[in-house]
């Protein structure tokens, strides 16, 4: 053998007090570099939401933050007054109303969906999505009252529109004016790995035009898509399930993302997926901050 | 002036009552054999051989678009192209059908390679203050 073999241990112990000393100095060296890296890695979603912030408010100076949470309508005139003429018989009201009776019917087992939710449901859509420690899952409010249907025994709904469309606007219209909240836990790297994700997937070229979320909503925004102006990042969750006049109804925020991924000529992935909720967990928490104001009536 | 002007006018002329084969002669040779149109059918074939290289065109393309699919990246244009080839050999037009099935195995290849790329360029667009 070209090479003698030593005995392991006889490698690893220290041949004097020097040495003990270097091992103490470079393990206390290694620790405090680890702790940097978890802290810079947990500073980054804070980090993140300020400088799109700071992007918007440079790009649209006279703009108020809160009016954001209005999409296109902080910006575009006359978009804005065509809006406000239909909020004066806003086309989501029966969506509401038809969703709070859908909440209030007793499941067979004789509980309600008021059972699922703190405060029974009613101002909480602001915590949502959250990212369930147990699961380490993000949680989505149409996600969570399907998963409330199933522990009662009950089929879960179709997600994107119809009932469940409907109850999501009933729990959005209870938390109106509600500033969101979304948290990535700080001391969870799976909480950070989904959010991670989602802003992965925002910035991400798709579909055969070659578009991320962000070649609209970031570099070109404030311009126009043929008719459509193009709104910015923050605040667009604020005002979901939406009343989409295109379509004649109402429209869960997900099922947007699959008509984004749709135009780009990418094919859409499946409602409530770990993508779609990881770019939904992302959105959100760069809207913290903004007040919800959905259901809402959007072209 | 005016000598000028009928010059123009009999050329005009001329032109214009070309014989039909003459003109078609004028076209552009891809055109004509429809070669780079994916709108122009071509004539149907039926034969066995058309058949089984359609089948392992159509089977190649489904595996590419797989692989896109694990990425996430597929595109719908690809979706698209299958369903538009399988019409085809249903209706017995197998080269158009074998032309479309390869376009949409090279679109989702492009989508895999979209996504390849996209796995580090992400990055640069990231907004920072």
């Amino acid at each position: 053998m070209l090479f003698p073999l030593r005995a392991p241990q006889k490698c690893l112990e220290p041949k004097n007090k020097e040495n003990v000393q270097v091992i103490k100095v470079f393990s206390f060296l290694v620790l405090i570099i680890s702790q940097l890296m978890a802290w810079s890695a947990l500073a980054e979603p804070e980090e993140d939401r300020q400088a799109m912030l700071s992007f918007y408010e440079k790009h649209f100076p006279n703009v108020e933050f809160q009016e954001f949470a209005n999409g296109v309508y902080a910006f575009d005139e006359i978009a804005r007054q065509q809006w406000l003429e239909i909020e004066d018989f806003p086309p989501y009201e029966i969506a509401v109303d038809e969703g709070e009776a859908y909440f209030n019917n007793r499941f067979s087992n004789g509980n309600s969906y008021a059972d699922c939710f703190e405060n029974e449901g009613q101002g909480v859509r602001q915590n949502y999505p959250y990212f369930d420690t147990n699961v380490g899952k993000v949680i989505t409010i149409e996600l969570a009252i399907n998963q409330c249907r199933e522990k009662n025994s009950e089929k879960p709904l179709p997600y994107g529109k119809g009932e469940l469309a409907a109850i999501s606007s009933y729990m959005a219209y209870t938390s109106r004016g509600n500033t969101i909240d979304v948290k990535v836990p700080t001391n969870n790297p799976a909480a950070l790995a989904a959010f991670e994700s989602g802003k992965q997937f925002y910035y991400s070229r798709r579909g055969q035009l070659n578009f991320a979320c962000s070649s609209c909503h970031i570099q070109a925004v404030g311009l126009s898509i043929r008719a459509d102006p193009l709104s910015t990042t923050v605040g667009q969750v604020t005002h979901f399930p939406a009343y989409r006049a295109r379509w004649g109804e109402m429209v869960t925020l997900q099922r947007r993302f699959a008509e984004c991924n749709f135009q780009v000529r990418a094919r859409p992935l499946a409602l409530q997926s770990d993508q779609y909720r990881n770019l939904e967990y992302f959105l959100s928490f760069m809207s913290n901050g903004f007040e919800l104001n959905g259901p809402a009536s959007r072209r | 002036m005016k000598r000028s002007f009928v010059v123009v006018l009999i050329v005009l002329f001329t032109a214009c009552g070309q014989p039909a084969d003459i003109q078609q002669a004028q076209e552009p040779v891809g055109a004509q054999a429809g070669t780079l149109s994916t709108t122009t059918a071509p004539m149907a074939n039926t034969a066995p051989e058309a058949s089984a290289t359609y089948q392992e065109a159509r089977d190649s393309a489904v595996a590419t678009v797989s692989l896109a699919a694990e990425k996430n990246s597929t595109w719908s244009t690809s979706d698209a192209l299958l369903k538009q080839a399988e019409a085809a050999s249903i209706e017995g037009e197998l080269d158009r059908a074998i032309q479309l099935a390869d376009e949409a195995r090279w679109l989702a290849e492009l989508a895999i390679k979209q996504a390849e790329t996209e796995e580090t360029l992400w990055r640069d667009r990231v907004l920072r203050n």
